[in-house]
């Protein structure tokens, strides 16, 4: 009975937008999770590249459950966690890794900005605007440690829903959530 | 499923109203305050209109009008933050108070403040202190600045807000913003340098989280854009000054009134709202 209100809730715009952020978190999550797990088993990593998969893997899960906590809160129910996949060079050449890294945090980065404007609570605005300026850290420190400029623009471009979710959907293996869009 | 505790700040924050303020009425009588408020308000027949756009209720405009040049919306925001009763206001506004124009001219003049410090810092003494990268570091951010300024110079003059100058003309000499901002001895070592920036970009950042509700959906997008890139650079700083670059796993939203206090020492006005 407590499902079935809460999957009722999930209509909600608000609890629409927070697990489309939440699939996007589980995504990053996962990515740095196996980076680490893989650098641990054989390093590969080099100088800087370590620490800071070790500072995103540490925000991308905090993430997960802060995002997962506040649909909680808002009487909604997180979708479930996707079984994602990652080209293989990711967790064996540096840079490699340091390319999809960046990917990454700049499709999460698009993301939370693009649906910014749809957000009816304050509190869910207030909520995933301090994930996206720490995604915008992100983003910014891992293109610092590859090389290219660390802030190509002026300004962050947002893309939609649409967008991201077609960007995403290489890295996503099985899903057993139902369709976003 | 883990249930972490959200920062204390952003649990603040919260607390706020949405982008528009309604103020609540309730029957008790008007504070001391607020009975100052409107007796302000009801002198301000003269007061120039701030914006153009939204002219449903006079006394709205004649209320941004006369807060943009006197303060009175400051002190509008600093009771409504406190959740104090308006009902007085309520009658004297008949609907609801726009804040957009206060808080983009607030985000107005604190990029103008952004593109002044490190403008001038490319041509300092500590300046030449800087390795190369950190230079090059300062100089892409001076240049993202000025094109973050033009962007909401932009948007004002879309939006028909008038501009700081023009509304601080009809207040005292005093409260002119100045030409230039004070940093004092900011530009004469690396170390100087490195620390004001840090500093500057720190209350930046705060100030547009610390702004996301206050604002109207419409004009959030920009806004936020302009807040991921500072956040960019932030981090850049801290990495270059060897601090840790990414200290929470969220960032931090302090209100437009605090961070306006803080800068008031390199001369920010706070574009009405401080």
């Amino acid at each position: 009975m407590r499902d079935e209100t809460m999957m009722n809730m999930n209509g909600d715009r608000d609890v629409q937008i927070l697990n489309f952020a939440l699939k996007l978190e589980y995504l990053e999550a996962d990515f740095y999770n196996r980076v680490v797990a893989a650098h641990t088993a054989r390093p590969y990593l080099l100088g800087r590249a370590e620490s800071v998969a070790m500072i995103l893997q540490r925000d991308e899960n905090v993430h997960v459950a802060a995002v997962s906590d506040m649909i909680t809160r808002l009487g909604g129910m997180p979708i479930e966690k996707p079984t994602f996949q990652f080209p293989d060079d990711a967790f064996r050449v540096n840079v490699a890794f340091l390319r999809l890294s960046a990917d990454l945090e700049a499709t999460g980065v698009m993301a939370y900005l693009g649906q910014g404007k749809r957000v009816k609570r304050d509190k869910v605005l207030q909520f995933a605007a301090s994930i996206y300026g720490n995604e915008a850290r992100h983003v910014s420190l891992i293109r610092y440690v590859w090389g290219p400029r660390f802030s190509p623009q002026p300004l962050e471009e947002p893309k939609n829903m649409r967008f991201i979710l077609a960007k995403i959907a290489p890295f996503i293996a099985n899903d057993p959530n139902p369709p976003m869009m | 499923m883990t249930v972490i505790d959200l920062p204390e700040d952003l649990g603040q924050t919260f607390a706020h109203k949405s982008d528009r303020f309604y103020f609540a009425r309730l029957t008790g009588h008007p504070t001391k305050v607020e009975k100052e408020l409107v007796m302000a308000l009801n002198s301000s027949q003269d007061a120039n209109e701030s914006r153009a756009t939204k002219p449903s209720s006079p006394a709205r405009r004649k209320l941004l009008g006369m807060g943009l040049a006197a303060g009175g919306a400051v002190l509008a925001m600093g009771t409504i933050g406190k959740g104090i009763a308006k009902a007085d206001i309520i009658d004297f506004l008949d609907g609801p108070l726009d804040l957009d124009p206060i808080i983009i001219n607030f985000a107005f003049e604190l990029e103008e403040l952004q593109v002044d410090f490190f403008e001038r810092a490319a041509l300092s003494r500590g300046f030449n202190q800087l390795s190369s990268r950190e230079q090059s570091t300062f100089s892409l951010i001076g240049m993202q600045d000025r094109a973050q300024f033009e962007a909401i110079r932009n948007l004002r003059a879309k939006l028909g807000i008038k501009s700081g100058n023009s509304f601080e003309s009809y207040n005292s000499e005093s409260s002119r913003r100045p030409r230039t901002f004070r940093f004092g001895g900011a530009f004469n070592s690396r170390e100087s340098l490195m620390n004001e920036a840090i500093e500057i970009k720190s209350l930046a950042v705060a100030s547009y989280h610390g702004a996301v509700t206050h604002i109207d959906r419409g004009n959030l997008t920009l806004a936020a854009a302009i807040a991921g890139t500072d956040g960019r650079h932030l981090v850049i700083l801290r990495e270059l000054a060897g601090l840790d670059p990414v200290p929470s796993s969220f960032e931090e939203a302090i209100s437009p009134q605090d961070t306006g206090n803080k800068l008031a020492k390199y001369g920010f006005k706070g574009g009405g709202l401080r």
